[in-house]
């Protein structure tokens, strides 16, 4: 069955959202909404949801008609069968992590019911906490029982809006490995709002670019990443794909095209990966051109200088794509133009190693 | 002291918060949530008892419970009673007047429930009155709870109406507030004294109980 999507909202004062949009329910896999904040993709998540009224279109799953122009939400959010995680866990305080997943599955008997939270709880690893309050948990805890929550009902679809918003470091990559595993396991077809690359490269077997309010590209997270300039505005970094040669002293030794970076090894075995890298992570330097002895220091060439608020943009060619992200003083004080010659350092710590499954 | 009087005055609270709170449940839910202009009148007729003259409020109590009312009538040819003058007839009068007191901290506290946890309860299944009865009023439980004490305890002490609706019928209708009036008409002082005392201890616990309450409303977070 396949779900598809052509609308358009305005908010007063607001920007005009237009999305145009087709998902195949049938099959499990995750598609990313992916661009940077305000672009619309949370009200495109909340009109799929029905949690918001379109001005204009039609939203259908299959042959039923969930909103048609003039008609409304024919089909309201609660009868849609649609699972959604929103940014804040928004558990129910007042119950417990049982009764927080227990709470789709009314019309269920109570046994079903009973199996069906002690599994989703197993599935979360949310095992010996089931009569804890929301308060008695950690932020990436409870981010697990909202995920439980929404996959519990067995959902046709569930919607993921920046699920990692609200979480630490540490929190978000745990639940995005969970993720992974888990909506593997139910086999239930996601569509997650991001703007961070690596939750895209991680998680997203296809990908939808949206900026302006508007869809711009479709694809594999990988190519439309991949693609130089295609990214929207807004800071994030940049990917390289890049070929594991050899771990040292804990870091691990990463060949793209012309140069090589050292990054935290995520451990496992590893041949192919992306290599996602922070802009604030990125400095730059004047300096001679075509040394490469010193780690994670990478001849580049300006491409591109953006301003952005206090802060510049640097679109660099380092062999693969790079951005660094300065502040306007420092990029004054450089007297950066476009076409010269730097040297990129680039932060250890700002590398994300991704692993190219398959 | 009246013991009848003040027995029949707490039996009338009694059972007059008891009616008010399905009845004060169920018209919370618009008051806090509605989005229609229906909301505006509905708030405004809710809230007449408060600003109305009780012998106003009295007046038309009576024409509504009275013999020759559709109510009035219905209930007479139904028990063979009236309504007015009895005890029956002062506990909706009762209700009706003590409904504002029960509405006003429960709309409030509703209005303080994070409405994203009731788009959460919709992406869950749970329709509007499933959202309502599972997740909006629990986490409004304080603001439940203060209103049927401040109905409570309005209802133990209200004269007016309860004097023009249900007169001064020992046993039936003839309520503290009014046992301290017939005593303060007679110069009984000290009995008057004793009577006024006791309601003014109970006001004060109530309204204590409801300040606590209030102060712990955002213990949820």
């Amino acid at each position: 069955m396949e779900l598809t999507a052509g609308f358009r909202k305005t908010f007063p004062g607001g920007p005009t959202i237009e999305a145009e949009l087709a998902l195949d329910l049938g099959a499990s896999g995750l598609t990313v909404l992916f661009g940077p904040s305000g672009c619309g993709k949370t009200t495109v998540l909340r009109c799929l949801a029905g949690l918001e009224t379109p001005d204009a279109g039609r939203i259908a799953a299959g042959d039923a008609v969930w909103f048609e122009d003039g008609h409304g939400n024919a089909v309201p959010a609660q009868a849609r069968g649609v699972g959604f995680v929103f940014q804040e866990p928004l558990l129910f305080p007042h119950l417990t992590v049982a009764g927080n997943i227990a709470y789709g599955l009314r019309d269920w008997s109570r046994s079903e019911r009973g199996a069906r939270v002690a599994a989703m709880a197993r599935l979360a690893g949310l095992e010996g906490l089931e009569h804890r309050r929301p308060r008695e948990l950690s932020g990436g805890q409870k981010q697990r029982v909202a995920l439980a929550r929404a996959l519990a009902p067995r959902p046709r679809l569930v919607l993921l809006d920046e699920p990692f918003a609200s979480l630490d470091r540490a929190a978000t990559e745990e639940l995005r490995r969970n993720l992974r595993h888990i909506l593997h396991r139910l086999e239930v077809p996601a569509v997650l709002v991001t703007h961070n690359p690596v939750d895209a490269l991680a998680l997203g077997d296809h990908m939808v670019l949206m900026d302006g309010g508007r869809v711009l590209r479709q694809g594999t997270p990988a190519a439309i990443l991949a693609e130089a300039g295609g990214l929207p505005a807004e800071s994030f970094g940049s990917v390289a794909r890049a070929r594991v040669a050899g771990r040292v002293e804990g870091l691990l030794r990463l060949e793209t095209g012309r140069a090589e970076l050292y990054a935290p090894d995520p451990g496992g075995d590893l041949d192919e990966v992306y290599a996602c890298v922070r802009g604030e992570g990125v400095s730059l330097e004047r300096g001679p051109h075509g040394r490469m002895t010193q780690r994670n220091r990478l001849p580049a060439t300006i491409l591109r200088l953006e301003e952005a608020g206090a802060l510049v943009r640097v679109h660099l060619d380092a062999g693969f794509p790079l951005h660094a992200l300065i502040t306007a003083w420092a990029a004054r004080d450089m007297d950066l133009r476009e076409g010269e010659a730097v040297q990129a350092l680039i932060k250890a710590s700002a590398i994300q190693v991704i692993p190219i499954e398959g | 002291m009246d013991w009848e009087a003040i027995r029949l005055s707490l039996k009338l609270a009694l059972c007059s918060t008891a009616l008010l709170l399905p009845l004060g449940t169920a018209l919370a839910w618009p008051l806090a949530f509605g989005r229609s202009r229906a909301r505006l009148l509905l708030e405004a007729a809710t809230s007449l008892p408060l600003v109305l003259p009780p012998t106003v409020l009295g007046f038309y109590l009576i024409v509504a419970l009275g013999p020759r009312s559709p109510l009035g009538h219905a209930w007479e040819s139904l028990t063979g009673s009236p309504l007015v003058f009895t005890f029956q007839g002062l506990l909706l009068a009762q209700t009706v007047t003590n409904l504002p007191f029960f509405l006003q901290p429960l709309v409030a506290s509703l209005g303080g429930v994070d409405r994203r946890l009731l788009e959460a309860a919709r992406t869950l299944g749970s329709g509007g009155a499933g959202t309502y009865l599972r997740v909006a009023l629990p986490l409004a439980w304080r603001g439940l709870l203060s209103g049927a004490i401040l109905a409570f305890a309005h209802a133990i002490g209200e004269f007016g109406v309860v004097l023009m609706v249900g007169g001064n019928i020992p046993g039936a209708t003839r309520t503290a507030s009014i046992a301290l009036f017939d005593q303060v008409q007679a110069f009984e002082m000290a009995g008057a004294n004793r009577t006024a005392l006791l309601l003014l201890a109970l006001a004060l616990t109530v309204l204590s109980a409801t300040a606590w309450l209030r102060s712990r409303e955002r213990a949820w977070n």
